[in-house]
């Protein structure tokens, strides 16, 4: 990957969630396959930035992402409150998988681009390439 | 002798920094870098981190609870030394803020020893290791209490091979309750001095086991390159010695030129090499133009010279008729340096660390300071307070490097007292050469007289001379005039006869 514009990282985590989930997953199927790349690149990320600096720029991602996704609506359940990742599985799972992926390649995206703006870009790109290496590769490939 | 444990010194990176410390870090010592907030702790960190990791020994830099790590590497990325592409190679972060606010101290100590056993790093640093501190206070019935743990962590960090650097905010007043200061091998304190409306950076070395530090503050800066250091100038025996010893300057190898054949003559050959020169004059009276002529003499004869401007303009030496072209010519072909500076919060440290890298530079050999009344007012106001010990050490430094200086001092006319330096400054000169205004023959004169040569015969009398396109012109000396100091002279025949008539008029009575 080049340059980490919007574009770039939307398809680099719809890349992720096809990898995890499958071209035919039902909704719970997609959710489990987000659930699993936000883990990836919330361990590599929170070394880095801390918990709550992942959590917070996960909060803020959902409410960008919900301009053009407005169900990702927060729907946690209140033992689930210290988790801000856990609205956005809940709201997966209620959704069309085809809308899904695009709602969750969406955040992770913002999140990415949260990154870029508050870290840069160099320490991004190592961050996601350790999160989701496969998922990057190929991209770098689909490029080249 | 018995063999002793030979301790490596590691290079900081920190320009300045190996010198106070008295000569590098120890290796694997366990440092605490102490200060208030904003004073600099973890840009000072992570400069001296980046310098010492590399891919076979990495840094380990752990965050715990102080400044949120998403903001320190947003900011610290500002600084050249940082280098993105080494981050999680030979730099590792990690963050064990959760770790403090779940657990206690033997947890934390677990999880810090768990990330070292696993990168085996040549650095840790934890900052800020006062949040530890404080989580240990609000732990209870822990099994380790603070001392304990910090001399455990001083025990497994130094056993693991690590240089480390604890990283805290604390005050001075809690040097003594704290554990962590007993235990610290290096402590770092790092301040911020305000006077006025200025600010100033100082650091000290409280203590580095096994060397000798640099006693006293430093001043440094902190700028896009990250911290630099000037330490304080100590004069030794050899400054001492070269600075205004009789026996060594009583026959002085060389007198170099001032540009100026007859008042060479009036000095008793030109100034000895090595001296200290002040030149004292009211505003207007040629203190440059002589400075300026010094340089340009040396320049000409292979010797290159420095001009740190404080009051004109660098331009404003080349702009005088005489010798202009010569000296834009001297300074383009590097004959000729001019540090040019304006700052208002300098050190008399910072000042003579950028004299003397340009010394370097151009393996310079004469140096002019233009003048004392504007470096004074370049310093930061708290320096302005110790400015005649601050310029003594100066002119040791420079002197004992075999410099010969020319220093420039602007005086208020009086015709009634008889100074050299509103400063208190010239008994620290070896030599001093005077310039005045002075009215003869209804026209206002200017007069030079040179009033000291340590060591050397020179000229007693007081000369007028003009500043024209062909530079300095010394004239007639003012023998056949009495009062010239008054300002208001009177020819010496003159005076004579009123006494004369005087003391007839007295006996006619």
């Amino acid at each position: 990957m080049t340059a980490l514009g919007h574009a770039a990282l939307r398809q680099l985590a719809l890349n992720v969630l096809t990898q995890h989930a499958g071209s035919a997953a039902g909704a719970e199927a997609l959710a489990a396959a987000a659930r699993r790349a936000y883990d990836d690149l919330a361990h590599v990320s929170t070394p880095l930035i801390g918990q709550v600096g992942v959590d917070a720029l996960i909060d803020r991602a959902v409410h960008l992402a919900q301009r053009d996704y407005s169900w990702l609506v927060d729907a946690r359940e209140p033992e689930q409150a210290h988790e801000p990742f856990a609205q956005v599985i809940v709201s997966l799972e209620r959704q069309n998988p085809a809308i899904a992926t695009e709602g969750a390649a969406a955040v992770f995206a913002t999140f990415a681009g949260l990154l870029v703006t508050f870290i840069g870009e160099p320490l991004t790109t190592g961050l996601l390439r350790k999160a989701w290496p496969k998922a990057f590769s190929d991209a770098h490939t689909e490029e080249t | 002798m018995p063999d002793r444990v030979a301790i490596r010194r590691l290079p900081t990176g920190v320009p300045g920094l190996d010198e106070i410390l008295g000569g590098g870090l120890p290796e694997f010592s366990f440092n605490l870098i102490a200060g208030a907030p904003g004073a600099g702790k973890t840009t000072l960190a992570q400069q001296i981190m980046f310098t010492l990791s590399g891919s076979d020994r990495p840094a380990l830099y752990i965050t715990v609870a102080g400044e949120p790590p998403l903001k320190m590497l947003r900011y610290q990325q500002q600084f050249t030394y940082f280098d993105s592409a080494r981050v999680s190679e030979s730099v590792r972060y990690v963050n064990l803020s959760q770790d403090v606010v779940n657990g206690r101290l033997e947890q934390l100590l677990g999880r810090i020893v768990q990330e070292v056993e696993a990168t085996s790093p040549r650095v840790v640093v934890v900052d800020s290791f006062r949040s530890v501190a404080q989580a240990a206070e609000r732990a209870e019935n822990a099994a380790l209490d603070l001392q304990h743990f910090v001399q455990q962590l001083a025990v497994r960090l130094t056993g693991w091979e690590a240089t480390t650097f604890l990283v805290g905010e604390y005050l001075a007043s809690e040097v003594e309750q704290n554990p962590v200061f007993t235990v610290a091998d290096g402590l770092l304190w790092l301040f911020q001095s305000l006077d006025r409306n200025s600010m100033v950076r100082k650091m000290q070395v409280m203590k580095m086991r096994g060397q000798a530090p640099i006693p006293g503050l430093h001043t440094f800066r902190i700028t896009n390159d990250g911290v630099r250091v000037f330490p304080r100038v100590i004069v030794g025996p050899q400054q001492e010695k070269s600075s205004g010893t009789p026996s060594k300057k009583r026959a002085p190898p060389t007198r170099l030129s001032v540009g100026v054949k007859t008042l060479d003559k009036m000095l008793g050959g030109g100034i000895p090499a090595g001296y200290s020169v002040l030149v004292a004059g009211p505003s207007g009276s040629g203190k440059s133009v002589l400075a300026t002529n010094f340089i340009m003499e040396g320049a000409r004869h292979d010797e290159p010279g420095i001009i740190a401007v404080f009051e004109k303009r660098p331009s404003e030496y080349s702009q005088t008729g005489h010798g202009g072209r010569e000296f834009e010519h001297m300074v383009h072909n590097r004959n000729v340096g001019i540090i040019h500076t304006r700052p208002l919060d300098l050190s008399i440290d910072e000042t003579l660390h950028d004299i003397v890298t340009a010394i370097h530079a151009l393996k310079a050999r004469r140096v002019v300071i233009d003048s004392l009344s504007g470096f004074e007012l370049a310093l930061a106001p708290t320096f302005r307070e110790d400015f005649r010990e601050s310029l003594y050490r100066m002119v040791a430094v420079l002197t004992g490097m075999g410099i010969t200086l020319m220093l420039t001092a602007e005086l208020e006319d009086s015709y009634v007292d008889l100074r050299f330096s509103p400063h208190g400054t010239a008994f620290l000169t070896d030599a001093i050469i005077m310039q005045r205004y002075i009215e003869l023959k209804g026209q206002l004169r200017r007069v030079m007289a040179v009033v000291k040569v340590r060591g050397s015969a020179h000229s007693k009398e007081l000369r007028a001379f003009e500043i024209n396109e062909d530079g300095i012109v010394v004239g007639e000396a003012l023998g056949s005039y009495d009062g010239v100091l008054t300002g208001s002279p009177v020819a010496r025949a003159k005076a004579e006869r009123g006494r004369a008539l005087r003391t007839t008029r007295r006996k006619t009575r």
